[in-house]
């Protein structure tokens, strides 16, 4: 039986609550959860400092809360077909009995102890923060991780709206975390729909719920992947604009033809 | 389709193209010059030749998309004012209007001579051939075979490596007027200062004073100076070093979200907290044309946060309190960074809105 640690960037993420109620059912053992509190000082001075105050009110108000706008559509039904017995991380922990870290970084000293007291096969990235060169010599579990695009073509933030504006195909790729951002061996590609996509969140759910079946693949079967060597990185994504989520919207509706 | 939102940020670039626009008009004087930059309870400063220079087509360009005759005006009034005080051998001389000590300056010079030579592609006015080839002729006449101008530079015999935009009017000026030799002479310049990218994709040399860190502004006149180089002469002679530069702008602009560190040193690594909001513009405008030549459209949105930064750093306290600074760009954000200390210049007004008729060009072709 395969074991898993998740990781878990928002006690409130419904997609996290997707994926462990689905690796569950799918037979595969969460071995335990490594929750990253992301309302802390520390965290909230470092963001003012890079970002200043406006995009502080709105970072903000979404660390608060569940991402209220990514969790429409798609994945609030697929969240609303979760039993009532499963349908929170704090009934999944006790439920399953699962192992939990808190802290404030998943860099920290008792990331890296937790995650090598259990020795579980596999770390499966769901949030948190980014993996650390110093963690991840650290410990002794692989980390994997559902990238919302194509590797090495789209890597870094916003995958599948970048996916789609350069006209690559829509995929989600399983893939090691290593030192880079996007850069590690990619071990599943699994293609999504977006026929009829009615908008960016339609697109990300889309992607993100392909994400979770890749990952559960994965976990199942093993790689589907051939990977070539010398493989050249294209340029990274970074977080679109609002003038290009604008872009992306229109072009996907043209593309779905929605009047 | 959510027209509402596009109408928005339509209608805010076009009140931004205004309010930019006006206050270069602003900041010419009666006698024709833009003055070159307004400290608050100070006033403004003397009428700037090189910022003047290269303000006109950008004003031309303003009077294009909205129509407004004060803008044509403005620029026939830049242009008047710079005919009469360029020198009979061709040369304008450094600084601005009330600066001491000013000498025959290469860099001022090839930057009305990029103006001119802007004009002379829109209007086609042919009384602008004299002083174009006056003033090619000069810049030409100061380069030797290696590449180095040997006289009219700031510091001594310090050649900068944004002489690359001395070595863009030239081209344009030896394009205009068939003068092979002014050609061959830019030719020899950027060549030299090709040479000079070291490992990191930084240009040696490209800060204003030698061995210090540079500032965005001044990576900004390289990569640019390269980039319509390499357009005018066909020539992918520049691309290892455009992409170069390129991509560590980029991955800094997208790293900060836009607030592109002020300053870098020799290792293209940034050395100030501070955005040269100037400089921030400038590789906007580069981003743009780089997407023209290859595609890529994250270098589009790279480019709207580098403007968007801008326009968020601006204090809508202090124009409400100092009229003087509507439509005005500060050198640094914040006001005190070291660039342009606490001076809202004319020419961060002037990229800026070379950067937003860009990104104005761009919405109407994708969005409306």
């Amino acid at each position: 039986m395969t074991r898993v640690l998740i990781t878990v960037g928002n006690y409130n993420s419904k997609a996290a609550i997707i994926l462990i109620n689905e690796l569950i059912e799918a037979g595969v053992k969460v071995d335990g959860l490594i929750v990253i509190r992301r309302l802390n000082v520390k965290r909230i001075f470092q963001m003012s400092r890079s970002y200043g105050l406006s995009f502080m009110k709105s970072k903000l108000l979404s660390l608060l809360g569940p991402g209220k706008r990514a969790e429409i559509g798609l994945v609030e039904k697929r969240f609303k077909e979760i039993s009532t017995r499963t349908n929170t991380l704090g009934k999944l922990i006790k439920l399953h009995n699962m192992s939990v870290c808190k802290a404030n970084t998943l860099n920290s000293s008792s990331v890296v102890k937790f995650i090598n007291s259990l020795n579980s096969h596999y770390v499966v990235y769901s949030g948190g923060g980014i993996f650390s060169k110093f963690t991840l010599d650290g410990i002794n579990t692989p980390v994997i991780n559902a990238h919302l695009g194509k590797i090495p073509n789209v890597r870094g933030m916003n995958a599948a709206e970048w996916s789609f504006l350069l006209g690559q195909k829509p995929l989600v790729s399983v893939h090691i975390i290593d030192y880079g951002i996007d850069t590690g061996k990619v071990l599943v590609e699994q293609e999504y729909n977006i026929n009829n996509v009615k908008s960016v969140l339609d697109l990300r759910e889309r992607a993100l719920l392909a994400g979770i079946s890749a990952t559960l693949y994965f976990l199942a079967h093993g790689e589907n992947c051939s990977n070539k060597d010398n493989i050249t990185f294209t340029r990274h994504c970074y977080v679109m604009s609002s003038l290009f989520t604008l872009m992306c919207n229109k072009r996907l509706r043209e593309k779905g033809k929605i009047l | 389709m959510k027209q509402n939102e596009l109408q928005s940020i339509k209608g805010l670039c076009e009140q931004e193209i205004n309010t930019t626009a006006n206050w270069l008009v602003r900041s010419i004087t009666m006698s024709g010059g833009s003055r070159a930059s307004y400290t608050p309870f100070i006033g403004w400063s003397g009428e700037y030749p090189e910022t003047s220079g290269y303000i006109m087509p950008t004003l031309y360009k303003t009077a294009e998309l909205t129509g407004d005759q004060k803008y044509f005006k403005a620029t026939k009034v830049l242009m008047d004012w710079l005919l009469s005080i360029q020198n009979e051998q061709g040369y304008w001389l450094s600084g601005h209007e009330k600066s001491k000590n000013r000498i025959p300056s290469v860099f001022n010079t090839a930057q009305i001579l990029l103006g001119l030579s802007s004009m002379f592609h829109y209007t086609g006015d042919e009384s602008l051939l004299d002083p174009i080839c006056n003033s090619g002729r000069w810049l030409s006449s100061l380069v030797d075979l290696n590449g180095i101008f040997t006289a009219g530079s700031y510091q001594g015999s310090y050649n900068p490596s944004y002489y690359t935009r001395v070595a863009w009017p030239m081209l344009e000026a030896g394009f205009i007027l068939d003068d092979k030799r002014i050609i061959d002479k830019a030719t020899k310049v950027l060549s030299r200062i090709n040479n000079l990218r070291n490992s990191s994709g930084y240009v040696d040399k490209s800060e204003f004073i030698e061995g210090q860190s540079a500032f965005t502004h001044t990576i900004a006149y390289t990569l640019r100076g390269f980039i319509e180089s390499a357009r005018i002469l066909n020539s992918n002679d520049y691309d290892i070093t455009i992409d170069k530069m390129i991509n560590k702008l980029y991955v800094f602009t997208g790293k900060n979200r836009g607030a592109l560190p002020g300053e870098f040193n020799s290792n293209f690594e940034p050395t100030s907290n501070y955005v040269c909001l100037t400089g921030n513009a400038q590789v906007a405008i580069c981003m743009f044309h780089m997407y023209e030549k290859c595609g890529d459209l994250r270098l589009v949105d790279c480019a709207v946060k580098l403007i968007d930064t801008i326009q968020n750093k601006k204090s809508k306290i202090i124009q409400r309190m100092l009229p003087n600074t509507r439509g005005a760009i500060a050198g640094s954000s914040p006001f005190l960074g070291r660039y342009m200390r606490g001076r809202f210049p004319n020419w961060a007004a002037k990229f800026y809105l070379d950067a937003l008729l860009l990104k104005n060009d761009f919405i109407n072709q994708e969005l409306c």
